[in-house]
Parts: C-alpha cells; sequence; structure tokens
C-alpha cells in the first residue's frame, strides 16, 4: 500500500467561537501502518487536529485525506461512518459507556459501523489484551482504570481499522499499567498492521515510534490573524 | 440497538428513572381518566334512552324527571293517575306507554314497577329490545325480574326469594318483610341502568306494601276478579297506602291489619311516577309533547330524551373543560419533570455522548437516544396507569353505576384508551424533544479530549 494513511495539505480550521482562533497544518501525513507520536503543550492545537482527522470536526480550507478519501468535502453523518469503519479511537481516560459490559461496548462499535462480530471474537480479542474472562460480562463503571483503556483498545481495534488515534491514553494511569498499555497497543496494532497516531506532552515512549513529530512544527495556531 | 442501549442507560439512573415513571403513570392516569369519563358519559347516558321518544312526569325539571326515570338518579316526588294514562294511550300519535312507579329499593338496587309491555317496548342502544337471559316475565304479583348485574353481585338465581325494602337507600330501615318476591326472570345485560333494577307489577307494588293477603299469591288474572268484588270495602286504605307510597313519606309501617285484610288493587288505582312513550311516527313527537304540556287533568309535563340530555351537556359541558383543563397541565407538568430529569442528568452524560460520537454515532443517533428514553419512560408509565385506570374501574364500577348511572366495562374504553394514549405519546414526543434537541446540539460540538 503506497497510500498514506493521512495526508495533510494546506489545511485551515476556524475555530467556530468569539476568539477566531485559526489552525492551519500546511503539510502532514502518515504512511500505512507507521507510528506516529505526536508532541505538543496543552494549547497548541494537537487536540483540534484529531478532531479534524477523525472527522468531528470540518475544515473550512485545504485537503484532508484519510485512507484516500477527502474529509472536508463529505457530510456530517457520511463523516461519522467513516470514523466508526476505519478509526478507532482512544481517550485519555473514561473511554468506555458506564453501563454496558467490556463486551457490549465493543458490540457497540461495530454497530455504529455496520459490521457484525462474534462473541467468541471479542472474547479472543480480549484474551489479547490479558484481560480476565471474569470482567468480561461486569459492566464497565466496576473495572479499574488499567482495565478500562485495555479495553478501549480492544474496541479501537474491533473493526479493524487502518488507524488507531490515541490522545494521551496513558495520563491517568500509574508507570506500571501506562507502559503495559503502550506494550499492548504495540503488539496488537503491529499484528494487524494498523497506524498509530498517539499523541502526549510525555515524551517517555517516543523514541519506541517510527516518527516524532512536534506540534509548532507542524502547525500553526493564530488569533486574529491570517497564515 | 438504539432501544436496548436506551433501555440498559435508564436501568442505570434506575431510581431517577423509576420515579419519574410514577410522576407521569399517575398524571397520565388522571388524563385518561378524565378522557374517558367525558367521552364514556355521553356513550352510556345517550344509549340508554334510544328508543324513548319522550317521557312524561309530574310537573318538575327536565333533567330530574330524565334522570329519575331513565337514570335510576334522583326521584320524582309526586305521581300521577291512571287516568293520565289512559289519556295517554287513547292519543293517535302514541304507539306505546310504559307506566313505571319507583320508590322501593332491595339492597340498595332500585325497584321499579311498570307493565309488562315494558319487556317488549323499551329500547336502549341500537334500537334492542330488553331479552331475558333466564327465566320470563312475571305472572303473579309476588314476582321479579331482575337485572343482570343484580343477579350477578347478590348472586341471585331464578326461584330465589327476596324482599324489597321501602325508600332507596342502601341501609333501609324498613323492609317488606311480610311479603317476599320470588325471582322469575333474569333480564341479558344491557349496559343501562336496567342491569341494577328489579321489575315488579303494579300489583306486585301492591302486594309488597301489603295490600295483598293471607300469604296466598293468587295470578295477576285471578286478583283482577278478585278485586272487583273486594275493591269498595277497601279502596280508601289502599289508596291512602299509595299516595303515601309515591310521596316518599316513608310511614309505610302504618299498614295497620293489613295482613288480615284481603284486598287487591284495580287499575284505577295505579300511580305512576312516569311514563315512558313512544310514538307512532318521530315527526308527530313534538306536536304531542305540546298537547302533553297542556294537559288539565293534572300539572304533567313531557320531554325528548335527546334535549334533555343536551341540557345536561351543556350544564356540564364547563365543568368537563375545567376538568380536561386541569388533567392536560397536570400531563403537561409530569412531562416536563420527565425532560427535567434528562436535561439534568445531560452534563454528566457528557463523556458519554462524546465516547458515542467517536464510535461513530452522529448527532441524529443521540437526539433518537434520548427520544427513546423519554419513550421508555412514557411507555412504562403508560402500563401503569392503564393498569390503576382497569383496577379503580374494577373497583368503582359499582359505585358509579349505581351513584351516576354510568357503566363502564374496561373492554369499552379500551378504543377510547388508545386515542388517548396516541395523544400521551405526541405530547411526550414534543416535550421530549427539549433534552434531545439538548443532547443533539451538545454532541455536534463534543469534544473527545
Amino acid at each position: 500500500m503506497t497510500e498514506p494513511i493521512v495526508s495533510i495539505t494546506g489545511l485551515e480550521f476556524n475555530f467556530d467561537d468569539k476568539s477566531k482562533t485559526r489552525l492551519c497544518v500546511p503539510k502532514m501525513s502518515i504512511e500505512a501502518a507507521q507510528t506516529v507520536f505526536l508532541q505538543g503543550d496543552s494549547g497548541s492545537g494537537k487536540s483540534t487536529l484529531l478532531h479534524l482527522i477523525c472527522g468531528l470536526w470540518r475544515a473550512q480550507k485545504g485537503s484532508l485525506r484519510v485512507l484516500g478519501q477527502e474529509l472536508t468535502t463529505m457530510s456530517g453523518s457520511e463523516r461519522d461512518l467513516f470514523r466508526a469503519q476505519n478509526i478507532g479511537v482512544i481517550f485519555q481516560k473514561l473511554n468506555l459507556i458506564p453501563y454496558l459490559s467490556a463486551v457490549e461496548n465493543i458490540q457497540l462499535a461495530c454497530q455504529f459501523a455496520k459490521q457484525s462480530i462474534s462473541v467468541s471474537d471479542i472474547h479472543t480479542l480480549l484474551e489479547k489484551l490479558n484481560l480476565p474472562r471474569s470482567v468480561f460480562q461486569l459492566s464497565a463503571n466496576q473495572l479499574s482504570l488499567g482495565q478500562q483503556q485495555r479495553i478501549a483498545i480492544a474496541r479501537a481495534l474491533a473493526n479493524k481499522p487502518k488507524l488507531i488515534i490515541a490522545d494521551e491514553p496513558t495520563s491517568a494511569l500509574d508507570q506500571d499499567n501506562a507502559d503495559d498499555f503502550i506494550k499492548l497497543l504495540f503488539d496488537v496494532a503491529g499484528q494487524t498492521n494498523t497506524g498509530i497516531l498517539f499523541v502526549s506532552h510525555d515524551t517517555r515512549w517516543a523514541t519506541q515510534f517510527d516518527e516524532h513529530l512536534h506540534m509548532r512544527e507542524l502547525a500553526v495556531l493564530e488569533r486574529q490573524l491570517a497564515c | 440497538m438504539l432501544t436496548t442501549l436506551a433501555y440498559k442507560s435508564l436501568k442505570s439512573r434506575k431510581l431517577t428513572a423509576i420515579m419519574t415513571v410514577i410522576a407521569v403513570a399517575i398524571s397520565i392516569y388522571v388524563f385518561v381518566s378524565v378522557a374517558l369519563l367525558k367521552q364514556q358519559t355521553r356513550v352510556n347516558f345517550t344509549r340508554a334512552v334510544s328508543g324513548v321518544d319522550l317521557i312524561v312526569g309530574p310537573k318538575t325539571g327536565s333533567l330530574n324527571l330524565l334522570l329519575a326515570s331513565i337514570y335510576r338518579i334522583g326521584n320524582v316526588n309526586s305521581s300521577m293517575n291512571y287516568n293520565t294514562q289512559e289519556w295517554l294511550e287513547r292519543q293517535s300519535q302514541v304507539d306505546w306507554v310504559l307506566p313505571i312507579a319507583m320508590g322501593d329499593s332491595h339492597r340498595g338496587f332500585r325497584v321499579i314497577a311498570t307493565s309488562e309491555e315494558y319487556f317488549t317496548k323499551f329500547k336502549y342502544g341500537h334500537k334492542q329490545s330488553l331479552s331475558f337471559a333466564k327465566g320470563k316475565s312475571w305472572q303473579r304479583a309476588s314476582e321479579v325480574v331482575i337485572g343482570s348485574d343484580i343477579a350477578k353481585k347478590l348472586g341471585y338465581t331464578l326461584a330465589d326469594d327476596i324482599v324489597l325494602s321501602h325508600g332507596v337507600g342502601v341501609t333501609s330501615f324498613m323492609h317488606h318483610d311480610g311479603y317476599p318476591f320470588k325471582v322469575v326472570g333474569i333480564l341479558a345485560k344491557t349496559g343501562t341502568a336496567i342491569d341494577q333494577t328489579l321489575h315488579v307489577s303494579f300489583d306486585g307494588l301492591a302486594f309488597a306494601h301489603g295490600e295483598q293477603s293471607h300469604g296466598t299469591q293468587p295470578k295477576i288474572s285471578e286478583s283482577a276478579i278478585k278485586s272487583q268484588s273486594l275493591e269498595h270495602e277497601t279502596h280508601l286504605q289502599t289508596q291512602h297506602q299509595h299516595d303515601d307510597h309515591a310521596n316518599e313519606k316513608g310511614d309505610h309501617n302504618n299498614r295497620n291489619g293489613s295482613g288480615e285484610v284481603a284486598n287487591q288493587i284495580g287499575h284505577s288505582s295505579y300511580q305512576s311516577s312516569a311514563f315512558l312513550v313512544g310514538v307512532k311516527a318521530k315527526y308527530a313527537t313534538l306536536m304531542l309533547q305540546q298537547k302533553i304540556n297542556k294537559y288539565a287533568g293534572e300539572p304533567i309535563m313531557a320531554i325528548i330524551p335527546g334535549v334533555a340530555l343536551t341540557e345536561l351537556w351543556q350544564l356540564i359541558g364547563q365543568l368537563e373543560t375545567l376538568l380536561s383543563v386541569i388533567a392536560s397541565l397536570v400531563l403537561l407538568a409530569a412531562l416536563f419533570g420527565l425532560a427535567t430529569m434528562l436535561l439534568a442528568t445531560m452534563k454528566e452524560r457528557k463523556q458519554e455522548l462524546a465516547i458515542f460520537r467517536s464510535l461513530g454515532a452522529s448527532p441524529k443517533h443521540i437526539f433518537a437516544l434520548v427520544q427513546l428514553e423519554v419513550m421508555i419512560l412514557t411507555f412504562l408509565a403508560l402500563v401503569i396507569a392503564t393498569v390503576l385506570f382497569a383496577v379503580s374501574l374494577g373497583l368503582s364500577g359499582d359505585w358509579l353505576a349505581q351513584r351516576y348511572g354510568l357503566y363502564l366495562q374496561f373492554s369499552d374504553v379500551l378504543y377510547d384508551l388508545g386515542q388517548t394514549s396516541l395523544i400521551v405519546f405526541i405530547s411526550a414526543f414534543v416535550v421530549g424533544c427539549i433534552p434531545s434537541y439538548f443532547a443533539f446540539r451538545e454532541s455536534k460540538s463534543v469534544s473527545i479530549s
């Protein structure tokens, strides 16, 4: 596969608020199965960039192609379905619907992606992430944070996406759990050739990634000014 | 899938959900009750009088006469002579005349005296005649035909002996103990006041009041012969007692020596509280009404049931409207309570919405999810309200029938219930749009980090 997972040229996004802030990303790309570490301080616009890449927000100018599809011209619901089917998202914490079990959370992701997955496949996936069978049917709010984040990895992978976006997924974990999380993420993503866009301000794991990008080199965040 | 999700989401907030459902259920119960009572009252009242063209009674209020003669509510406090009945029957427009005398009761159920024609001429509902579920009409003065509800509730069957009481209260202190009646007929169910009425002949009424002799129960035909020979001896006394009865003065214990006096009454002493009249042709009704109102023999009046009913609806219409408005406001308040509950939880569900969005749910999904929660809560409330309604109908059915002449059957109100449910669901949907839209807007600008 020669086509990049993400390819951005001349992207401009105006915040829909009174500050008239604008984020400009002249160029960025992520190749297939590449792991990218994106570093940036808070307020540097990295979160905004993630929202754009996974299609929650839409840029007003420029081109943003994900898996060859131009996101800036898609409708809202097209982007929603595209995200469901092609991108796995992992947040800082509280990734799971609290009143659903681990298995149900994963089924939910598949339902929004209009794909089906068998319960035994879900079990295999969860076991791969070192989760004991006893927690499969517990509702999410009964699980430890470490367990929840691992289930989040399983869910992000359930639809066999080409890209996983992880936004500070370890920040709420202690050292051991965080190390464990990174190792597992790399293991399973490596097995399925899934690209990773990992965002953090903590550079501890940066060297393990194929590429290390800095927000300040990548993008310009401007207030009341043109690019 | 969204429905399961909405259900599980509500289940995770069990306590608030249950409290909300109860509040909405109570309001729906009030709303449904008022709406159904309103509709059913009209259906019921109209149904009971469909075959009667005119009601003739002593001069009184037209509503009073209507309610007393057809629905057994209240009383007509004076009576009319047999001459009047004869005069009525002589009118060329008149097809039939059914005399009715009221005043006695049996364990809270009204007793009326009437003629045998009542069972063939009286029409209700869609012009149906009365029919006997068991037995037949009376042959003797001491026989009684009972309505189906009475047979069911008091467990009476053919050949049972019953004792009538003077007056119409449930606890009458004066029973006509010495003069038991035998049940010879049980009418089929009509869904009108007839189900709760005991019917005796005019001779039977006299029998109950001690104008009958020696414990023997002669056939009516025999009694007529007998009465001719004996009438002159006791006529005055009979007349006196009958007046008493009609006037409800309640001094029937003053039956001086009636047990010893062999006595039958003649037609001429029959006193009626009302006459139900059928005309030969409808167009003659108004003319006949005017003629009756001008009758010189005694002060009487004629009313057209439909017109009197319209008067009744006008009278209670404003009250009904007021009740409906209150019921609607109660429902609205409860639905807004439900919306508030969902809105209040929306803040803590922000993260949940963000997760849904990250998984590929569109804001429309979110709107649908919250709206589904509204619908599930409303549905549960509706089920509870319906059960509550059915139970209270079962419990208060007898009371409504006896006190207000309302014969409500749960099966009868099912159609109206469907209509009312639709109104409830539409209102719930409209009010539910508030939290749903809020969630929709919130999820549009949701931030996943």
